[in-house]
């Protein structure tokens, strides 16, 4: 009766089976990928830091400020001031777009699903124009505190906003149903986007320059109070996606089966819709729309180690956190001293992919 | 044990279900047979809780259903549906993982799962990718799944509920199909299977329930409800009835024995 061997975590190398990467393996990977992006980020830039002053630095800081040696000074006053926040930031907001993607995805029993098809981004971004053409001098007027502060505010409720239209409109009689979600998010879209072009029409020119290079994404204000607004929506997205992972795996088989075999599916619905749009909505006003990016990422993780959810999640979000890291890194010194939009970069990157992936899976499914 | 008691469902205007009655009995294999539209896998999914009827109400083991958290009930029964595509690439083994009750020790959950694909006779797919097998393969993959189920729930008499689990298999494989189901029944489970095929009805069930318009229309052991009458009645075709002992077998008209 008992005689399985104990270990074997991967039945799937019997004859056959697809090559995997083990869970292990790929965590590993994408740990110290993580790692060495972070490293380069905090390296690169208009002042090149070798890695081994890099590493001094932040040992040092370590003990306070009062510790670092005097000789690192500059270097640490570049590293800890300007480039630090600015990885944090890419690595916070890459973690959770990619995690929500991954959520996401699960959630719709659809690889092409993407936080920005179901209205959220579009939500965020037309509080944003919003706040922009309209909100933000008056509020600057009153105190600059409110002003720097607004904008990401009024993306964030702008998402939640749409979250909630959409979870009322997909929900009748206690069930949600997800074409009806995805239909409503179509049509929320559509709504934001037409809210959006009109104030973009009625714009000054300096506030449509403002406008248009914050939907096409960016890090570039990254500051301390950016990250402290996106780390608790972040840490959220990352405490509740273990949870959700047997109950999206099973999801797989459709919700009715879901629920067959014992996940209260309407909970696990509730629970990932809240979660993703307070991650999209945080990142969205911290960093802008970045396109594609919470779309490929777990489509790349799936590629590698099977669509288990277990390994899906916590594995997207490490290669998110690595990914837009290195894709802000490209974003500054491409075209230095200008700035190439983040969302620039993860489109021209993930669209292709996509497209690619697409040519690929209909070969593959013979569809 | 599952029952219902007056259930019906209506959705916008439409009796989709008559007000109904079934309890399903411990050890006993009843099939749920009738024409398209009848109502059955209706009355199955009320039955394993997937929808609330309009009125009326299940009770399992005695507690009313809407009462039981989704990982309690999953342990009271498993339920084969009728389609089962999978989203992802997910292998046959981690189709059939899907169904274990969370919480198994590693050593158990392999040997369970091993088991269940060796009753399905996919022993030798577990590593293959779920949407390349063909339908019929996908339906026992499926059914492992539900094997899984029944075997992780820590106790051997859950209730069995199968919606059309012969469609798209063959011959032998729908022989395998309904001993599987005899067994669940014999370690004391309650089974529910909605068959199509009056002839496999008739041989593996020891209860068949008639549905017709969204009522249940005759209810008895086979020999008692497939006659030519309720044929008739019924499905609205002329077709023989034959006995032999106990059994019963539905023949084209003209061909039983004299």
């Amino acid at each position: 009766m008992t005689t399985a061997p104990p270990t074997e975590a991967v039945p799937a190398e019997e004859a056959g089976g697809p090559a995997r990467l083990s869970p292990a393996l790929a965590l590993t990977g994408a740990g110290i990928a993580v790692a060495v992006a972070a490293l380069l980020s905090l390296a690169v830039g208009a002042i090149p830091i070798p890695p081994s002053r890099v590493i001094a630095v932040l040992i040092q800081s370590l003990g306070g400020r009062d510790a670092i040696d005097p000789a690192l000074a500059g270097d640490a006053l570049v590293i800890l001031d300007i480039r630090l926040p600015r990885t944090a930031l890419a690595m916070l907001v890459g973690a959770a777009t990619a995690l929500s993607g991954g959520v996401m995805q699960g959630l719709f029993r659809n690889p092409l699903a993407d936080p920005s098809l179901v209205g959220v981004s579009a939500g965020s971004a037309l509080a944003a124009a919003a706040w922009i053409v309209i909100g933000g001098s008056l509020a600057a007027s009153i105190a600059p505190v409110v002003g720097t502060l607004g904008l990401p505010l009024a993306a964030f409720a702008g998402g939640l906003v749409a979250s909630v239209i959409l979870n009322v409109m997909a929900t009748s009689g206690g069930r949600t149903s997800i074409v009806g979600m995805l239909l409503a998010g179509i049509a929320i879209n559509g709504l934001a986007g037409a809210g959006t072009g009109f104030l973009v029409f009625i714009a000054s020119e300096q506030q449509l320059r403002d406008f248009t290079f914050w939907t096409l994404g960016s890090l570039a204000g990254a500051t301390w109070i950016k990250v402290l607004l996106v780390l608790p929506f972040a840490v959220a997205v990352a405490l509740v996606a273990p949870m959700l992972a047997r109950g999206l795996d099973a999801v797989a088989l459709g919700e009715s089966a879901a629920f067959h075999v014992g996940v209260p599916v309407e909970r696990l619905k509730r629970i990932a819709i809240v979660a993703v749009a307070g991650a999209i909505g945080a990142a969205v006003a911290v960093s802008g729309v970045i396109g594609f990016f919470g779309l490929t990422v777990p489509h790349i993780v799936r590629l590698a180690c099977g669509p288990g959810h277990r390994l899906l999640l916590p594995a997207s979000a490490l290669l998110g956190a690595a990914l837009l890291t290195l894709a802000d890194v490209v974003a500054r010194t491409a075209g230095a001293p200008a700035e190439v939009p983040l969302g620039v970069i993860t489109a021209a990157v993930g669209a292709p992919l996509m497209l690619w992936l697409l040519a690929a899976r209909r070969r593959s499914m013979g569809e | 044990m599952i029952a219902a008691r007056s259930v019906s469902l209506t959705i916008r205007g439409r009796t989709i279900l008559a007000p109904s009655d079934l309890a399903l009995r411990p050890g006993t294999v009843t099939a749920l047979v009738g024409p398209n539209g009848a109502g059955k896998s209706t009355l199955l999914k009320i039955l394993s809780g997937e929808i609330r009827p309009g009125s009326g109400e299940v009770a399992v083991d005695g507690t009313d259903i809407r009462a039981i958290a989704p990982a309690a009930l999953a342990r009271l029964r498993a339920v084969l549906p009728q389609s089962g595509d999978v989203a992802f690439a997910f292998t046959v083994d981690e189709v059939v993982r899907i169904g274990l009750a969370p919480g198994i020790p590693r050593a158990t959950a392999n040997e369970i799962v091993r088991r269940a694909l060796a009753a399905v006779d996919l022993a030798d797919r577990a590593a293959q990718l779920s949407p390349t097998l063909s339908g019929g393969e996908q339906q026992r993959a499926h059914l492992a799944r539900v094997l899984a189920q029944l075997w992780s729930s820590g106790r051997g008499d859950a209730c069995l509920l199968l919606d059309e689990p012969t469609a798209s298999l063959d011959l032998a494989h729908q022989l395998l199909v309904l001993k599987l189901a005899q067994a669940q029944a014999a370690a004391g489970g309650a089974v529910l299977a909605v068959l199509h095929d009056l002839n496999l009805a008739a041989m593996a069930a020891d209860r068949v329930v008639v549905m017709s318009r969204g009522r249940i229309v005759a209810d008895g052991t086979p020999a008692q409800v497939i006659t030519r009458e309720m044929l008739g009645a019924v499905y609205g075709v002329s077709l023989g009835v034959e006995r032999r002992g106990n059994r019963v077998f539905v023949l084209p008209a003209g061909m039983e024995a004299a």
